[in-house]
């Protein structure tokens, strides 16, 4: 088990260097000058963008350019952004709470209302509750994060006066936009639960297990519903890293200080070291995420050992 | 209906409310004649400019300025740093601008520099030696005194190169040095004379403490922002919100304000609201006062709606305007180029676009390299009315004949032109009025850096180059030859590739002009001889026009249009 650890581990900092390397020679590679992204309303002169240039190194070759960059990241320096001049990690320590909260919060909503409505529709299958839930689902995984999020901040902001329209700061800040993010997930994990369960009922082995007389909801609760976990649980936390990254849209349309859309504002503005610190954190994110997926199928499934 | 009070009982109120800050502020009544905006419908849509005129509604009340409240901006951008030597991006120019005053100010009314911190000023004959004698008592928020030796700071900071400032326009090639007279007089030196630095005083040269920036160091000053101006920062919460407080001291107020002394609100909220849906919500949901950048068909939506009223910012420099690739075939030819100008029907283009913002007179039909009401502005160069049959002579005449699908060739070769831009609207509609005197507009929209790349890369023949300015020297960034992109390893915005020794001249000498007269002139010249070889595709105007709520009072912006001195602003209840 700790030799598992250990060598998963060690394959997770190899995978980090790797991201971080490829991801700034590609924002090295993108054209576009990063002088030319720090203009503000008016045109710069050549000879500022000159001092500009030189100054923060851009008139240097490319190999030099990044082993500077490399040297610094692993000597642990994410370093200040270009534009904001702020030291990246002070802006990751605002930006991962605010990310982390919202996909907690989402995926909750989305595993809850997943969950249970698979459930209820493969144990009601072919009847209007199954029906109910699959139009559900299928509304959930083809409407889009913005829209959601407009028609909610509508309802409940502009109509109904009930939450905040945007920003950050405690629990009423965090309903529409988890809401938001948690609508695909969950629509995702509806059909999942709901297919895994129907197959695992045709299993013999739940066949077996009535054949014994056991009560329909102890087959349920210990054959099916623990067999039918197994791929709910990638699925879910796939999601789970999904949602850490890939909550920009969301951030945006509610003004939050995010992971997401301070990796799309670097991106824009062709900050350097705000991409990569995000960069960074999101590929620990995900080594993270598969090393406890791989852990947890242990939990659940007795027949998996490491090796 | 919601939240409005009737109009007797506000007169009452304002009238007789001992807690305000009447006796401090020496205020003129006669100003605050005011429509009904907050008290009544139908007029309410018209509230910010009757404002300024004065009084025009059917309904007219005296009302005093209430001194309390906080005002809540929403802005679409993250504020990134509040430090006017170093910076000079919009969002956190219209934050800092209520920080961070600078030695003289542009009277949007007259087009003339007055006094803020300067007292008064003088120029040498030489156009090199910049006198300035400084407002006396004046302290920074820090206590630190407004002085000759600050401001030798300021401009020191700004042009150290180990800083890298990213402030435009700033005198960056042309400063030489500061020498401090005597405590209030300060003497700037310039390498050789540089025409726009009024301007530039007026604009991007906002007085800093130096106590402030030697106590947290260059990097973190914009953080920890310290200035003299009618706020001061009190919190930040990244990417959520900035909170000024006004400053209780501030006495320093410049001639073209409503009113002397501090500033009538407690607070300013800048809210970051990127997404426009979200910001429009927020305004109507009465989260935020002010909005920047409403989608048109909002402001079309809730323009009527008597709890909003518009605010416009007249901005001035260059509009929505085209640059024409004047190296690129077919638009090399003088005749194309001129054709174009003459087969848009720009009455048309900005009602069908910008229907909304006409009775405000934003987004108007524009003529000229510049916009009227630039300093230097020229009528005369504006040759380019609609004339299909005129435009469809000169292409005839430049062999340019009809086919069979209806678009003009030449050598068998069609009459397309590319033109890319970064916002929907203005191309579609030119594109079916550049039809009809047979010109095929392939039409490009995306991000503003690809635009800009594909011009630079040849691959479009038009490129949108609008930017606010209020010196006229904007011009030489588009048209001097010296910025054409690529060249010497250069970035520079001159997308129409025009290589004009005559224009250069006019340029260089304007830049370098510092008697007035003449310079308005040459600038004149120049905005003529842009226009008669058609280098650009003047379209409408760009102005800043946008909602608020209507509790907001007497909110004016700059001579730049998008920057508001909030000192005068007020909510009435």
């Amino acid at each position: 088990m700790s030799a598992f650890l250990l060598s998963r581990l060690l394959h997770g900092v190899f995978v980090l260097v790797g991201v971080v390397f490829a991801v700034s020679l590609m924002i090295h590679l993108i054209p576009g000058d990063p002088v030319k992204a720090l203009e503000g309303d008016s045109p710069m002169p050549k000879e500022q963008m000159d001092i500009i240039r030189h100054q923060m190194g851009f008139d240097r070759p490319l190999v030099v350019q990044l082993a500077d960059e490399m040297a610094r990241l692993l000597r642990g320096d994410l370093g200040r952004s270009f534009r904001s001049n702020v030291p990246v990690v002070r802006e990751l320590q605002g930006a991962i709470p605010s990310t982390l909260s919202l996909a907690v919060a989402a995926m909750i909503i989305a595993a809850t209302a997943g969950g249970v409505a698979g459930a209820v529709a493969a144990v009601q299958r072919g009847r209007w509750l199954d029906s109910m839930v699959t139009a559900f689902a299928v509304i959930g995984v083809s409407m889009p994060t913005f829209w959601i999020g407009i028609l909610l901040i509508f309802l409940l902001s502009v109509q109904l006066r009930w939450l905040p329209t945007s920003g950050e700061g405690g629990l009423r800040t965090l309903i529409m936009p988890a809401i938001t993010l948690g609508w695909y997930p969950a629509g995702a994990l509806a059909r999942l639960v709901r297919s895994e369960i129907l197959e695992v009922l045709q299993q013999e082995y739940v066949g077996v297990a009535r054949a014994k007389g056991l009560r329909e909801r102890t087959v349920l609760r210990r054959h099916v519903l623990r067999n039918a976990l197994i791929p709910t649980l990638t699925l879910a936390m796939m999601q789970f890293g999904i949602l850490l990254s890939g909550a920009v849209v969301a951030e945006t349309v509610f003004g939050r200080n995010g992971l997401g859309r301070f990796l799309v504002e670097g991106i824009l503005h062709k900050d350097f070291p705000v991409v990569q610190g995000a960069v960074l954190v999101i590929a620990v994110v995900y080594t993270l995420t598969n090393l406890a997926t791989d852990l947890l199928y242990a939990c659940i499934d007795p027949r998996v050992r490491f090796q | 209906m919601r939240g409005r009070s009737g109009p007797a009982r506000t007169g009452e109120h304002e009238n007789n409310g001992p807690a305000q800050a009447g006796g401090r502020h020496r205020v003129s009544r006669r100003r605050f004649l005011t429509t009904a905006a907050v008290l009544g419908a139908g007029v309410a849509g018209r509230g910010a400019l009757s404002n300024r005129l004065g009084a025009t509604g059917n309904r007219v009340f005296a009302i005093t300025p209430r001194t309390g409240g906080a005002l809540v901006y929403a802005v679409d951008q993250p504020i990134t740093k509040l430090d006017p030597n170093l910076d000079a991006h919009r969002v956190n120019e219209i934050v800092f601008y209520q920080i961070f005053d600078p030695l003289i100010v542009r009277d949007k009314s007259d087009n003339k520099f007055k006094p803020w911190l300067a007292r008064s000023w003088d120029v040498s004959a030489d156009g090199r030696t910049y006198t300035f004698r400084l407002r006396p008592g004046v302290t920074f928020h820090d206590g630190t005194p407004v002085n000759a030796e600050a401001v030798k700071f300021n401009f020191d900071r700004v042009h150290n190169p180990a800083l890298a400032s990213q402030a435009t326009p700033t005198a960056v090639g042309f400063y030489d040095s500061s020498e401090v007279v005597d405590p209030l007089t300060v003497r700037v030196h310039l390498k050789s004379p540089w025409g726009p630095f009024l301007d530039a005083l007026s604009f991007s040269y906002r007085m800093v403490s130096p106590a402030g920036v030697r106590k947290v160091g260059d990097k973190d000053f914009g953080r920890h922002p310290v200035g003299s101006g009618p706020f001061r920062l009190v919190e930040w919460v990244e990417n959520q919100q900035v909170v000024l407080e006004r400053n209780p001291n501030y006495a320093s107020t410049p001639s073209i304000f409503s009113r002397t002394g501090q500033a009538l609100l407690d607070r300013v909220v800048f809210r970051m609201i990127p997404e426009p849906a979200t910001r429009v919500a927020a305004l109507e949901s009465g989260e935020v006062h002010v909005i920047t950048a409403t989608p048109a068909q909002d402001f079309r939506r809730l323009n009527g709606d008597p709890r909003f009223k518009p605010v416009i910012g007249r901005s001035p420099g260059m509009g929505w305007c085209w640059a024409i690739n004047v190296t690129k075939p077919p638009t090399d030819e003088v005749a194309v180029r001129q054709a174009i100008n003459y087969g848009i029907d720009r009455p048309a283009i900005a009602s069908i676009v910008y229907g909304a913002y006409q009775s405000y007179h934003a987004f108007e039909p524009a003529y000229g390299a510049l916009v009227p009401g630039t300093w230097s502005y020229d009528k005369q160069s504006e040759i380019y009315h609609y004339d299909p049959a005129k435009a469809k002579d000169l292409l005839d005449r430049a062999g340019w004949k009809v086919g069979p699908d209806g678009i003009r060739q030449k050598n068998g070769k069609r009459l397309e032109i590319v033109l890319n831009s970064w916002e929907h609207g203005i191309p579609e509609v030119l594109q079916s009025q550049l039809r009809a005197i047979g010109v095929d507009l392939k039409v490009g929209v995306r991000d503003t850096s690809s635009v800009n790349a594909a011009q630079e890369k040849q691959d479009s023949h038009m490129s949108p180059i609008p930017a606010a300015r209020t010196d006229p020297d904007i011009l030489s960034d588009s048209f001097h030859s010296r910025n054409i992109p690529g060249l010497s390893g250069g970035t520079g915005d001159n997308y129409d590739f025009v290589k004009d020794p005559v224009l250069d001249r006019l340029l260089d000498d304007g830049a370098a002009e510092v008697n007035l007269t003449k310079r308005e002139n040459l600038y004149k010249l120049a905005q003529r001889r842009i226009m008669a070889m058609a280098y650009l595709l003047p379209v409408t105007t760009r102005d800043n026009a946008t909602l608020m709520s209507a509790k907001v009072q007497d909110l004016r912006f700059d001579a730049v249009g998008f920057f508001p001195w909030l000192h005068d602003a007020w909510l009435a209840r």
